[in-house]
């Protein structure tokens, strides 16, 4: 049940990367950021009064964590110009690559205060796989 | 296109770093708060460069002319979001991430098909290969972590 839930909740955000590249066409990139953080704020918020019963509070954190509204907006806009011209899935594919790099990097080097977790040679043949799906994407 | 590809490969390493934010945000003001936190920066940094790029003279009636359903998108956002913290105690972080990726590229394909019309044989191939090898490498390191 919770695995067909999860399932579900990867393809909400599929369905919402290819709305939002169709809103930009409409919108523009800002209007279009704008409209799917207000609505999704709102929703939130709907949410937290009505069946979380929580009090909203914003205030009380380290200055630059405020920069998480920063990487959102940068998100959408490249996400939603990024589809336009590859798709979604291959969209996907290619983000996905991109996480575990930045990710086995950031545990390799111990950055932003993370345990360090040094970089695991096994794990050549698989980003090597991941690569060459990547390259037969590219070639279609 | 290399430009394209490049900027999708920098998108990724960058939700890296914004889940990484987020994450410490959700520790300082809850799960609900610290999300709401990027919600309302985020819609209110929209607004100014919104305004600020089309000088001051925001077309109001290009978002009355879009069609409806595509303001669902942060809809289904706010979905996936509540979701995930209901199955998130209950599956294992690498089963969760290998189902949502799954999700994600199957209604990827779908929508590729049916909207954009810009899936192929040999692209198809080529998404299961990636899926195979994000698969692979999560049982390594799942099976590192358990030593």
């Amino acid at each position: 049940m919770y695995a067909l839930l999860t399932l579900f909740a990867g393809g909400c955000q599929a369905a919402m990367a290819s709305l939002n590249s169709m809103l930009r066409n409409h919108v523009g990139m800002f209007g279009m950021s704008l409209m799917v953080h207000l609505i999704g704020g709102l929703l939130l918020i709907l949410y937290m009064k009505l069946y979380a019963k929580e009090k909203i509070h914003l205030t009380g954190m380290p200055w630059y964590l405020y920069s998480a509204g920063f990487f959102g907006i940068f998100l959408v806009v490249v996400s939603s110009y990024c589809i336009n011209t590859l798709g979604v899935s291959v969209f996907t594919c290619i983000g996905i690559a991109g996480q575990m790099v930045i990710s086995a990097v950031i545990d390799h080097f111990g950055w932003f205060s993370v345990p360090r977790v040094p970089f695991d040679k096994k794990r050549v043949p698989c980003f090597l796989l991941i690569l060459l799906g990547l390259v037969l994407i590219n070639l279609a | 296109m290399a430009f394209v590809l490049t900027l999708a490969f920098i998108q990724g390493c960058a939700a890296v770093i914004s889940k990484m934010i987020n994450y410490r945000c959700t520790k300082y003001l809850g799960t609900n708060n610290g999300s709401l936190v990027n919600y309302v920066v985020a819609t209110v940094l929209s607004f100014i460069l919104l305004v600020v790029s089309s000088r001051f003279h925001v077309d109001l009636y290009s978002f009355g002319k879009a069609p409806w359903y595509l303001y669902l998108g942060g809809t289904f956002g706010i979905v996936a979001f509540l979701i995930s913290m209901v199955t998130l105690n209950r599956l294992n972080v690498m089963a969760s991430t290998i189902l949502l990726l799954a999700g994600q590229l199957t209604a990827g394909i779908v929508f590729d098909s049916l909207v954009f019309h810009n899936i192929s044989a040999r692209k198809l191939l080529g998404i299961l290969l990636v899926a195979a090898g994000v698969v692979w490498d999560g049982r390594l390191t799942q099976k590192h972590k358990q030593q």
